[in-house]
């Protein structure tokens, strides 16, 4: 049974997760083309170590659950609200992968599956939603000529890159997680230097 | 006097933090409209809340909204290459965000007390909404430790690399998550001490009804988002 | 009939090989001021929160044994309802708000127990009147003194007619006013009738206070006192805080060499508030001196303009630009978790700008080992205990290469073994370096120090504590506490 402490601790860890990502997703927006690309992959550097900590540190069932759905709670405010389902959708995933919460490598490979689901959603809304629904249901990020431009540009081969590059930066992401949280989170197992 | 003043002010003049979240969710669909008119309403609007919340807040978001209006006028001025065609993607972009960041940071600044009794009224879990509202006063921090952990870095001659961008990562990550980790702990002993796992009926220090001006506010949204679609 | 009895036979928190407590067992009758002390790590905090109920629900442990609250096991309480009969004060007060306005967070407590709104707000004004603090009521936390704080977190105690208090070292984050103050609050709340706990290494502002006094060592008690009992002997023989300052004495007589830094017509301001202006002092080598000064007067500012983290251009010999005093002077924050960043105890020390060789492979491992953390070198430092970390902190100082170096409150919270170690580390590692110490702890001070610059509000003066001008400092602090 998971405590309020353990709520706050995945909160918390996702929240400052969430904003150092929207951070560098901003600055990553600069990169023009590159982004179409990349989208999600350099937040997930930073969201990766949050969301490790977090399921080690709790190891309770429902975390990855809860860690996304505050994600897309964040997302939300910040005016992306058509994240919920597609968070909600990467918790579950992420959460079947996991197991125990025992293993670290499984752990960031649950992440990184659940971050791929995220990192796809430009691509999967485009796809899903055409120009209209993408005025529709992300005004906030596009304008209508935004949007023609971005359907545009999801060609085939365009897609195919994103999904390799996305799966590479997931994977590296999930396994960053994991390493940050083994160096300064986990018992030290290091050799001293001194004598 | 002026303590009955502040706090009628307080109970009645500002909106409820539903309302605002649900400004947020309709300004979203309203700030990318192609009509200036409703753009520049909405974003009067905005700045609006924000003041009858914070003077000091609105005044600062207005001048950061001038400066990147500015910048906008300059790069379009100039603007033939890739570089300043990102950059004035991305002031563009802030400028039409910027009625939703407003009225995010009405939000943020609003009375942990109050988001906490709004999330009640929703039914929302009580350990679910502790950890939300703990989670905006981090939010409100993370700043502020930011620049204490570059002090230490300062210090012990440590700075930020883009060459070293692991190590810079750490060198901010750690110490912050650490933190953040530490505090959330006391802070959750302090609240369960103040009994907030008691499962009988809770009450509110405030006057949480929805007020009229909760409605004016939500037509008046509904009815902007009913012209720029009717307009478009 | 007492309100609390404590019978503890074990308690052992969850994944600890060894148990924090063991055969505790005493009575508490109501209205009394129970003091509980001893070396960190001794105990204390746990037993208050296996007495607050905090354990084993909130810190997971194993608990054999029972606490009775009127007469009624602590954990057949219904889930919340405890918070009406007992209300706590953790060390840290900003840590422990959830809210961000000051009456929000003392109605809490209310809101959450289901008091109805219009006597929740008759109860949360009264608080604040109880607490002479009703003119903070709407504002920020944030913008708040420490022990403006703390009068907050206690005024929200208040709103229920709680029997029990629990203070978790209270005096830890106060200045030399703050602990005269909080003084002065657990008087008022003693004569209200009120049973109160602390948990504390200050002994000296509960001299008049307590009626019992418990003195812990491995988790259990090893001697008591009863009221007014407790003699400056006894903390000499027991290794805990002095319970008066009239007995102390300087203990530093190395003379100090000639002048080797100064700093002239110093000016430190905040936003647009000067707090200090045209402060002059010189430095001598092996100089080792205290910076004292009243609530707010801007001490730890100053201590940021003399290393170059604030300040712009000063007339400061060690540096006139914030780039050069940052070059030239080692600033340790008062929060030392800002300025620790390695994944090892051992790395952390290693990382202090010199070329790894083994010679300074020798003398990493000679101070680690005399920060009594030898056997913690392989651990993460964010991790150590508070002491710990100031330890390593100071360290980290020693092994700069800077050339003065300014310590901010090193021994806030400590008990008198560590503040004792540190003031020996201090002592020794300093030679050779004008070493300043930003502290309100007289016993370090008149440890360590040979001088002491003392600021208030209407000026400052440097006095020497190796003569008779030492009497000056001690009646400063007695009269700070009257």
């Amino acid at each position: 049974m998971m405590k309020l402490k353990n709520v706050v601790q995945i909160a918390v860890l996702a929240v400052i997760g969430c904003v150092v990502a929207f951070g560098i997703s901003m600055l990553t927006g600069l990169l023009g083309m590159a982004s179409l690309y990349i989208s999600a992959g350099f937040a997930a550097f930073v969201i990766g170590p949050t969301f490790v900590i977090a399921a080690r540190k709790v190891q309770k069932r429902g975390t990855a659950l809860l860690f996304w759905a505050v994600l897309g709670l964040v997302y939300a405010i910040l005016g992306y609200g058509i994240m919920i389902p597609i968070t909600l959708i990467a918790g579950i995933v992420c959460e079947l992968i996991i197991g125990k919460y025992d293993n670290s490598k499984r752990i960031a490979i649950a992440f990184s599956v659940a971050m791929f689901i995220d990192s796809m959603h430009s691509i999967l809304l485009t796809k899903i939603l055409g120009v209209e629904g993408l005025v529709k249901y992300m005004s906030s990020t596009f304008s209508p000529e935004q949007a023609a431009q971005m359907v545009a540009a999801y060609t085939n081969e365009v897609i195919l890159i994103a999904v390799a590059v996305n799966v590479v930066l997931c994977l590296l992401a999930g396994f960053f997680g994991a390493f940050i949280n083994n160096k300064f989170f986990e018992k030290s197992t290091q050799q001293s230097k001194l004598k | 006097m002026s303590r009955s003043f502040s706090r009628r002010k307080d109970q009645e003049g500002y909106l409820h933090p539903l309302t605002l979240f649900a400004l947020t969710i309709l300004f979203t669909f309203l700030v990318f409209t192609r009509n200036p008119w409703l753009y520049g309403i909405t974003c009067a609007a905005s700045f609006l809340i924000l003041l009858s919340r914070s003077a000091r807040t609105c005044i600062k978001n207005l001048v950061f909204y001038a400066g990147i209006f500015g910048v906008a006028v300059l790069l379009a001025h100039i603007s033939s290459g890739f570089t300043t065609g990102a950059f004035l993607g991305l002031a563009i972009l802030i400028l039409q965000l910027f009625p939703i960041m407003n009225i995010g940071r009405a939000l943020v600044m609003t009375s942990s007390t109050k988001i906490f009794t709004a999330m009640r009224q929703l039914h929302l879990p009580i350990s679910l909404s502790v950890g939300l509202v703990t989670a905006l006063r981090f939010l409100d921090e993370i700043l502020l430790r930011l620049k204490e952990i570059k002090a230490g870095m300062k210090i012990r001659g440590f700075h930020a690399s883009l060459l070293h961008p692991v190590r810079t990562f750490e060198l901010y990550f750690v110490p912050l998550v650490y933190k953040c980790l530490h505090v959330s702990e006391t802070l959750v002993s302090s609240i369960i001490a103040k009994g907030i796992e008691y499962e009988g009926e809770k009450t509110s220090y405030y006057d949480m009804r929805f007020k009229f001006a909760d409605g004016i506010s939500l037509f008046a949204g509904v009815a902007l988002l009913g012209v720029a679609l009717w307009t478009s | 009939m007492d309100i609390m009895k404590v019978n503890i036979e074990r308690f052992t928190y969850q994944g600890a090989e060894k148990s924090s407590l063991h055969a505790i067992h005493f009575a508490i009758a109501p209205g009394k001021l129970v003091v509980l002390t001893g070396n960190s790590g001794c105990g204390k905090t746990t037993l208050t929160r296996v007495m607050n109920g905090l354990i084993p629900d909130q810190y997971e442990g194993t608990l054999d044994g029972k606490v009775t609250l009127l007469d009624q096991n602590l954990h057949d309480f219904k889930t919340g309802t405890l918070a009406k009969v007992i209300g706590n004060v953790f060390q840290n007060p900003s840590d422990q708000f959830f809210t961000r306005k000051a009456e929000d967070e003392v109605a809490l407590v209310g809101e959450n127990l289901g008091m109805p709104q219009a006597e929740l707000r008759k109860r949360v004004k009264k608080a604040f009147e109880y607490m002479s603090i009703a003119h903070l009521m709407d504002k920020n936390l944030n913008e708040l003194s420490g022990g403006e704080k703390q009068r907050v977190a206690i005024a929200s105690t208040l709103v229920y007619d709680t029997k029990i208090i629990f203070f978790d070292e209270p005096s830890a984050s106060l200045d030399q006013e703050g602990i005269r103050d909080l003084q002065g609050i657990l008087k008022l709340l003693k004569a209200s009738g009120r049973t109160i706990i602390i948990a504390e290494h200050r002994l000296y502002f509960l001299e008049d206070l307590y009626d019992k006094l418990y003195v812990m060592k491995d988790g259990t008690f090893i001697k008591e006192f009863d009221a007014g009992e407790l003699k400056s002997s006894d903390c000499k023989d027991l290794g805990l805080r002095a319970i008066d300052f009239s007995a102390l004495v300087p203990h530093n007589t190395t003379k100090t060499g000639e002048r080797v830094f100064s700093a002239k017509d110093v000016h430190v301001s905040v936003g647009k508030k000067e707090l200090i202006s045209n402060l002059s002092f010189d430095l001598h080598s092996d100089e080792i001196m205290g910076i004292v000064g009243t609530n707010g007067i801007g001490k730890s500012s100053l201590g940021r303009v003399l290393c170059g983290l604030a300040g712009k251009k000063q007339d400061i010999s060690w540096g006139k630009t914030q780039r050069e005093r940052l070059k030239n002077s080692y600033y340790m924050m008062q929060d030392v978790d800002y300025q620790l960043f390695f994944d090892t105890v051992e790395n952390e020390a290693l990382a202090n700008g010199k070329k790894i060789s083994d010679a300074y492979l020798a003398e990493v491992s000679w101070i680690i080992k005399h920060i009594d953390l030898w056997n913690k070198r392989s651990e993460h430092p964010q991790n150590l205990s508070g002491g710990q970390k100031q330890r390593l902190a100071l360290a980290n100082a020693f092994l700069s290469e800077k050339q003065i170096l300014i310590l901010d409150e090193p021994t806030s919270g400590l008990d008198y073994m560590h503040m004792d170690k540190i003031a020996e580390l201090i002592f020794e590692l300093a030679k050779g370096r004008p070493t300043l110490i930003i502290t309100h702890d007289i016993e370090l001070l008149l440890k360590v120090c040979q001088t002491v610059l003392l600021i208030k509000q209407d000026g400052y003066e440097k006095l020497d504590l190796q003569t008779a001008e030492y009497h000056k400092l001690i009646s400063y602090f007695e009269q700070m506490m009257k």
